[in-house]
Order: structure tokens, then sequence, then C-alpha cells
């Protein structure tokens, strides 16, 4: 009893805390005292996308139990715009103190690389850690005459041109994904471009696309009810939800796998004690029944190592800055 | 197939009925009402901003309440457009060109009762056809490709280009600005950056609300700030005026029904926002009236039809968003994100799986919205007395809402600074006689019709034809080539008698 009402008391006092910390954080004067434990007031997530856009539940789910951990209100804060860089420059350009911190992606790597006047490098930044994103699939229509990829690919190879086949807008993964599967298997295809996944979804159901590489949390709910076939997974293992299906580089494409990530960032300027303290607070919220489940809920995969963030954004970084040095996606 | 749903919709009525979610209901329409009214604060923050408040509750009770905050807030969006010519929602900007000239005719109360009945009977509607053709309905939107949506919207630009009073040549340079407004932003098919200036900012397009509200409520205002009086002296209030005359009502019944049957058709096509909605209809109960030269000038038509269509568009998208499991707008994205969050899986299962869900949120449409016209009737009288506060208060005070609101779309400054700039442009465009609605039809129509002419395009690989070929798509196509011959000839008439 006595320890329950310690608990509420403290966890008042820290609400009321960052409620005052929220008011008064508008100027960059507000700053937390070197000595008051990470974090004292509101925290901030930037998400550099519109609510309910990609990375928006991903994110939530995540600073909902971070906020719970802390005790301290988690302020999720939509900046869409240019591809994730107007998100991007507000936490940049904010104080570097731990409190603003960036829900980030692929974007964050690749953005640097294909912009012609780059506004932020990914050094800027510090990765704290990954949480659970949804894969792709590739997916045609039920009534699609193609059961396997193997069927698919050598209908593309034998009619270069022939299928149709959607992308959600230049710099995502859908973008980077088709554009290296087609290339991995030597298919020429005519690529569609959208603003996002949904509306092409109406058009591979509706028999205007052949195929698409889509996100696990569109494509599974059609897969389920009949509406649309998976052919191939699109990761390392195939999905607890689809144990048929095989992945893409076990079917011989592992150079079209392109696995959509995503986690949170600080400024690379913040101390390391907060950073450690935030990456153990993420493997804790990861780790949580309840987080699991909202992330099953979504099919969204949680890593294997949260912590690892910093290794995954060398590896994509290499990784992309080939593709774009050798020219392999023509529209980047 | 009609006794069951009828069922299905009795038990429906008893979950919406539950104390618990009849409460978060009510708390939805209510909040939802009150951002209605809130110029430029749209139901995405307030969604996005109450979405971790559900996370508590269990699913039915959390998609009421979302639910219902996205269409109260349909609710409130003509009152400023009616009163104050200030467009709090871009769909209403278009119920400002007849809206206000009622209210400075003192018939603004009887615009607003209008509004209230053209949206109650548009929504339900909107319901009766979700519990009986949702099936219908989205093979219909299955059916609805790029090729498809291009012809309608070339007729509803076409319609539209004409649509305000004045000099048709000025309403149509009006709309061609609309179109090159509408090309700012980041290109769908390159990613190239068309007239952003260098500002990362305008990659994502004009904001719509800040142009709507500039062109029509700031540029407005800056036009009559030196006339420093109460709007309400050179109105006045009577109460018998706010009620809508036997007359009026007369007038706005079949609008009303044209302005729901064009809302439902463009629910069934996702991606076609509200905004273009209401101006389609405007334009086309402008056409069909007998004696256009009414309208801009205060007929209730070009209030009842518009605002049917916004609120039967808002009811029939969630056919799609609930049915198929794919959302058509960002706030329906943002719904859907919430179910699943509650681990309720939105798509085609959903009917089968969750009917006690499916059907209390239709229940719980029909609930809200008798709820809203309860709350918002009675207030009507309150809204008009607004009139009465001094503009000296009045201006500022609308200014500042305004910022506020912009400002929590996307947390950004820019965006303020864009109704300014909008604001600016629109009292320059007011003050030469322009009409500023068509620029808002261009806006709106430009870049929906671009995106899918070069997606269909690119479907049929380059063969134009297509748009002809295609049944629905070519249809379309010869009413425009009819609007355009009749247009000329009319022209043509008009020359010759002179």
């Amino acid at each position: 009893m006595e320890k329950i009402s310690k608990t509420r008391r403290k966890l008042l006092a820290l609400s009321a805390a960052g409620l005052f910390g929220a008011i008064s954080g508008i100027g960059p004067q507000a700053r937390a005292r070197p000595d008051t434990p990470y974090p004292s007031r509101a925290v901030k997530v930037v998400i550099p996308y519109l609510a309910g856009g990609p990375n928006d539940i991903t994110t939530r789910i995540l600073t909902q139990n971070l906020s719970a951990q802390w005790g301290t209100p988690v302020i999720v804060e939509n900046r869409p715009g240019a591809n994730g860089t107007i998100g991007t420059m507000a936490v940049k350009n904010a104080p570097p103190d731990g409190y603003t911190l960036l829900s980030g992606a692929t974007f964050l790597v690749l953005n640097p690389l294909i912009e012609p006047q780059p506004q932020f490098k990914i050094q800027d930044f510090v990765p704290i850690g990954s949480f659970g994103t949804p894969p792709n699939l590739i997916v045609v229509a039920n009534d699609s005459p193609w059961t396997s990829l193997e069927a698919l690919v050598a209908a593309g190879q034998a009619n270069p041109g022939s299928l149709r086949t959607p992308h959600a807008g230049i710099g995502s993964s859908v973008h980077l994904g088709i554009s290296l599967f087609l290339k991995t298997a030597n298919i020429q295809a005519l690529v569609v471009p959208y603003k996002g996944s949904p509306p092409y979804v109406i058009d591979l159901l509706g028999g205007r696309l052949d195929f698409a590489y889509l996100s696990a949390q569109l494509a599974l709910p059609q897969i389920q009810a009949g509406k649309l076939r998976a052919l191939a997974t699109v990761s390392d293992h195939r999905l607890a939800d689809l144990p048929a299906i095989r992945t893409l580089a076990e079917i011989g494409y592992p150079g079209g796998v392109v696995l959509p990530w995503s986690g949170l960032f600080a400024l690379a300027e913040v101390p390391g004690d907060i950073v450690d303290r935030i990456r153990r607070d993420i493997g804790k919220a990861l780790a949580d029944p309840t987080v699991a489940q909202q992330y099953r809920n979504i099919y969204a995969e949680i890593p294997a190592d949260p912590a690892a963030l910093p290794q995954l954004v060398s590896a994509e970084q290499q990784r992309w800055q080939k593709v774009v040095q050798d020219r392999l996606i023509d529209d980047l | 197939m009609m006794a069951p749903a009828l069922q299905d919709l009795w038990k429906g009525f008893g979950v919406a009925f539950e104390f618990h979610n009849l409460i978060w209901s009510f708390f939805g329409v209510l909040l939802g009402n009150l951002i209605g009214v809130m110029p430029g604060m749209g139901a995405m923050s307030a969604i996005s901003l109450l979405l971790p408040l559900t996370y508590s509750l269990s699913p039915i009770p959390a998609i009421l309440m979302l639910a219902g905050i996205f269409y109260g807030s349909q609710y409130g969006g003509a009152i400023g457009a009616i009163l104050l010519n200030l467009p709090c929602h871009p769909p209403h900007a278009v119920t400002c060109l007849d809206g206000y000239p009622l209210t400075l005719q003192g018939r603004g109360g009887a615009a607003l009762g209008i509004t209230m009945l053209s949206s109650f009977f548009a929504a339900s509607m909107g319901i009766v056809v979700m519990i009986f053709a949702s099936p219908l309905l989205v093979r219909a939107a299955l059916s609805f490709g790029p090729t498809e949506v291009f012809s309608i919207m070339l007729l509803g630009l076409l319609a539209g280009a004409t649509m305000s009073r004045g000099p048709p040549l000025k309403g149509i340079a009006m709309t061609a600005l609309g179109l090159l407004v509408g090309t700012v932003g980041t290109d769908v098919n390159t990613g190239v950056q068309r007239f952003n200036f260098g500002l990362p900012e305008l990659s994502e397009k004009i904001e719509l609300i800040a142009l709507a509200l500039g062109v029509f409520g700031i540029a407005d205002f800056l036009l009559n700030v030196n006339r420093m009086k109460t709007r309400g002296d050179e109105i006045r209030i009577r109460m018998r005026d706010m009620r809508p005359s036997r007359a009026e009502l007369k007038r706005s019944f079949f609008p009303m029904v044209r302005g729901t049957l064009i809302g439902m058709l463009f629910g069934a096509m996702p991606g076609t926002g509200p905004t273009i909605t209401t101006f389609v209809a405007y334009a086309l109960e402008r056409k069909v009236a007998k004696d256009q030269k009414r309208f801009g000038h205060g007929a209730i038509e070009g209030v009842a039809s518009p605002e049917a269509a916004s609120h039967a568009k808002t009811q029939v998208d969630f056919i799609p968003t609930m049915s198929l499991g794919i959302p058509g707008d960002p706030v329906m994205a943002l719904l859907l994100g919430a179910l699943l969050i509650h681990g309720v899986q939105p798509g085609p299962q959903l009917i089968t799986e969750h009917a006690d869900l499916f059907w209390g949120l239709i229940a719980s449409f029909w609930v809200g919205n008798i709820l809203l016209i309860i709350l918002n009737v009675p207030l009507i009288g309150i809204w008009v007395r607004l009139l009465r506060v001094p503009y000296r208060y009045l201006f500022p005070s609308a200014i500042l809402f305004i910022a506020i609101g912009v400002y929590s779309m996307n947390n950004s400054l820019f965006e303020v600074a864009e109704i300014l700039v909008c604001g600016v442009a629109g009292a320059i465009l007011l003050s030469l006689e322009f009409p500023v609605a068509p620029i808002i039809l261009g806006y709106v129509l430009g870049p929906t019709l671009e995106e899918n002419f070069r997606r269909a395009a690119l479907l049929s690989r380059g063969d134009l034809m297509v748009f002809i070929d295609q049944p629905i798509s070519g249809l379309f196509l010869g009413f425009s080539a009819l609007l355009i011959a009749t247009q000329l000839l009319v022209a043509w008439r008009a020359g010759a008698e002179t």
C-alpha cells in the first residue's frame, strides 16, 4: 500500500514537472540541469510523416510505453514533408539535450545521398534503438494466373515490359525494393508511381496492376480474406502468419530484399548516458508483452537486438551509397 | 438480403446504446463539433492527439469516439463560412459563395438551418447506403481506376471553371491560376521539386487550408478592415429570420438530393477529397439551375447542395475504409491504425469477424448525427449573435484562432505565413474583382487530374484512346464535350444578339 502511494506521488510529481517542462520548453533557454536524472520533463518525439502514415503507429506504440516507464509525457509531433527532411530538420535545430528525439527510417540514410543540396548528414544523429516495423510482401490479386514467384518472373522475362507494378513514392522501401528486385530478377516491368501504398491496393484488386511490393500491414488482412495472394516474403525469415510463404532470398533473389526499419535517433551531441538510458528502455519496452502484442497486431517484426541500430544504420549507409553510386536504381 | 442487415443493425443499435459506448460517442461528436467551429483545426490533429487516450479503452468505444470526432467536425465547418466568410475547413469554402451573401441579407440563420437539415439528410442517406449497398459500392470503388477518375474530374473542372459570378473569362483565368498553384510541390512520378524556390516546406504542396482561409477569410478581412463597425448593425437579427422559410425549404430539397448523390459518387472514389466533392456539387447545382444569376448573391441552393455532398461523402468514405481495409485519406489511415492497435483487423473480414463493432459503428453514426442536430439547432441563434461582436474584436480573435488552428495542422509556422501570403494575394485579386473560389477549384482538381492522367497513360502504355474506350470514362468525357459545346453555343448566340 505504502509503496503504491509512493510511486503514485512520484508519478504525479514527475508528470507535473513534465507538464511544466512542456510549457516552458518552447524556448531554447529551457534545458535540463545536468544533475537531474533524465527525463525530468516531457520528451518530444518527432515523426517526420503524416499521422497514420508509415512509421506513425509503430512509433506511437513505443512512445506510449516509454512514457509509462519514465512517468513523463512523451509527446508525438508529426512534422511531415520533403520525404522526412522537414521533421529531421526540426530535430536538428532543437537543443541537443535529449528532449527532442527523431523517429527515423531509411530516408535518414538515403536523403543525404540523393538530394542535390543535402540539409543534414546521418552523422548529425546518433542511433539509439530500433523498434517494430512491418516487412513487405510480394503479392498478386487472388484471381491472378501466377501462383508462384518463379512463374511471375518467368512471365516477366518472357514478355519484357508486360508486367505492371506500383511503387509508393521515390525513396520508399517499396520503390527501392521493387527496383532492386526487378534488376536482380532481370525483369523489365512497367513501374507506376503512387503516393503511398493504399491507392495502389485498389488498382491491384481492380486488376489494373499485376503484382506489388506491399507492406504486411496492408497485405495480410487482404491475404487472409482471400483477396490477395502472397508470392514471397521480403525479409530474412518467414513470417509467423505466413509460414508457407518463402522469403525472397530462399527463392533466389537476395538482392531484392529491402527491409524497412525504424529507429529512435537523438542529436549527435546528446550526452552518452542519456542515449544509453533511452536505449536500455527501448529494449525494456520491446520486451513488454503488451507492446509485443500491439506490434503483432500491425504485423510488425520486432528486431532481435534493438540496440544494434548503429550497426544497421552503417550497413544501410554502405548499401545505399553503392546503389546510388552505381546508379542501380534509375529514379534516384 | 434486407432482413439480416436490419437484424444486424438492430443489434448494432444495442451496442451503440450501451451506456459506455454512448458516452464515448457523445464525447467524440461534441469534440468534433467544437473542432469544426475552430478555423483551421482539423479532425486529423484532434484524432492523433486523442489516440493515446483510447489505448486503455476497448476497441468499440475507442472507434466510436474517434469516428465521432471525424464526422462531428463536419457539422461546425459551415458556420464560419456562412456567417463570417471564413471557411474553417476547406470543403466548406464553396459554401461562402452563397452562404455569406445570405448572412448579409439577414438570412444567415436560415442558411445555417438549411445546412443542418441537408447535413442530416445526406448523412442519413449515406448510412442507409452503407447498410444496404456496401458490397455494391466496394465493387464500384474497385472499378474506378485512374482513367475513370481523370474523366470525372475533368468534367468537374469544366463545370466549375465558370462557376463564379462575373465575366467567365476572369473565372477561367482564376481556375488556371489555381491549377498552377497546385503544381507546387514534389512531382509524384519523378520526385522532382516543382516551383518550391528552394524551400523544403513547399515540397509538400501549399497547404489547402491556408489557401482557403487566406483567399476567403483573410482577404475579406483585409479589404474590410477600414470599415470598423459591427456586422450586426448592418444585419438585422430577428428570431423569425432564424428559421428557413417554406420557400427556402422547397428550393433546397432537390439541390440537397443532388448534393447527396454527388457525395456518394465521390465517396466511392477513394483518393478524391471532400473539397473536390463540394466544389463539383456547387458547380453542378449552378449548371442545372434555371436562373444562374442568383448564384453568388445568396442562392440557398448553393448552400444546400455542397453541404449535403460533404456529409454524404464523409459517411460513404467509411465503406472502402471499413470493408476494403484501404484508407481513402490520412484521417481514415489514422482510424485504421487505431483499430489495428486494438487488434481489430480492418478489411474484408471486419463485417463477419467483428460484427458488433461494424454494426455498432453504423448505428452510432445515426445516434451521433441525431445528437449533432439536437446540439446544433439551438446553437444557431448563438452563432448568429457572434455577428454582434464589434469588428475590432472579431477580426483579431479570428486571426488568432486561424493562426492556432493552422499551426496545429503540422506544427509548422511556415503554414501560418502561407495564410498571410494567400490572404494578401487574395485581397489584391478581390479588389481587382477577380473571383477567388475558382483558385481553390483549380488547386484541388489540378493535382488529382495530373496524377490520374499520367498514371492512366502509363498503365495504357501511352495509348490515350483508353480514356474513350473505357465505358465510364468515355461517358464522362462525352458529358464534358457536351458541356463545352453548349457553352460555346450560348456564347455564340449572345454574340449574335448584340
